[in-house]
């Protein structure tokens, strides 16, 4: 581990000392945050990916009576009928935080809006479909939510992991070995000056 | 907030039947704008682009999905129903971790 360029002096140790110290009390918390993300990722992740299942399922079978919304009634007429849906699915985005990240809770707010078409022009199939993407609205929510929360606790992870790693591998390794380096060269000085006062003794107590 | 779809013309058609917005996008710079357009309206709150149209706007997409701020972007499966290419959210904790879970 390469050491940092510094004049071996007291003053210099005393402050590589003092970051040293600092480095490592980031080290601590850092570690602390690195744990108490990954505990809340998994927690997370477990219900994410069975809401993603239930979505995956419920919109095949949307997009399969939509098909045939399309095919009974011609899709002109099912962007006819979509332009006459009144009102819009309003939701309720609220955010929180986990250790620094944001994370967002997801309401539907209201009713979802109603049927605006008359009976006459459309088909069953027309309403089967709107019945089986109004299902899968009710699951967006929370699939916004924890998929969300997954990703962002997921990437702040990766810059906490980051972090610690260049702490615990590089800063340091670094300021460790200097600051030894540092003492030992010091312990050195202090010896040399310690031969050349007793030499001098000698040398006076001869003369 | 107002709930946004990107992407298949199926999936903007088929959720305009129930009052959500769309964007139909097939092609990247479509997708791009899209999102560049949703993220820029602050009625949108949640944003959901289907996979296929995901695939061609992967960096757009990701910057939107890791920071911490603007709507929330979700891919969700188009009629061709989830592709292989998807990232497993047990992935997506893995690359971060370092563990697989």
């Amino acid at each position: 581990m390469a050491r940092l360029k510094v004049s071996p002096t007291r003053s210099s140790l005393l402050r590589l000392k003092k970051d040293l110290a600092m480095a490592r009390l980031g080290y601590t918390l850092l570690d602390r945050k690195r744990e108490v993300l990954t505990m809340n990722l998994m927690h997370m992740a477990h219900d994410a990916e069975a809401v993603q299942r239930q979505v995956d399922e419920l919109l095949a079978e949307a997009y399969a009576a939509l098909r045939v919304a399309n095919l009974t009634m011609g899709r002109e007429m099912v962007d006819w009928a979509s332009l006459a849906t009144v009102g819009q699915a309003e939701v309720r985005v609220l955010l929180r935080s986990i250790m620094g990240v944001v994370v967002p809770t997801v309401e539907l707010q209201g009713e979802p809006p109603a049927l605006a078409f008359g009976l006459g022009d459309t088909t069953a199939g027309l309403d089967e479909a709107r019945r089986k993407f109004r299902q899968v609205l009710e699951l967006l929510p929370t699939l916004a939510e924890s998929v969300s929360s997954v990703w962002r606790l997921a990437a702040e992870l990766q810059r906490t992991q980051r972090r610690v790693n260049a702490l615990e591998y590089l800063f340091i390794p670094q300021y460790d070995e200097t600051v030894k380096f540092i003492e030992e060269s010091l312990e050195e000085k202090d010896r040399e000056e310690r031969f050349r006062l007793k030499r001098v003794k000698s040398l006076t107590a001869e003369g | 907030m107002k709930l946004h779809v990107i992407g298949d013309p199926d999936a903007v058609l088929g959720f305009s039947l129930i009052g959500l917005t769309g964007q139909v996008a097939l092609s990247a710079p479509e997708v791009e704008e899209a999102l560049e357009l949703a993220a820029r309206n602050p009625e949108i709150g949640v944003v959901f682009i289907t996979e296929r149209a995901a695939a061609l706007a992967p960096e757009a997409l990701d910057s939107y999905r890791r920071s911490n701020e603007g709507p929330i972007v979700v891919e969700i499966p188009g009629p061709e129903g989830p592709l292989a290419s998807r990232l497993a959210l047990r992935d997506v904790i893995a690359r971060a971790t370092g563990v697989r879970v």
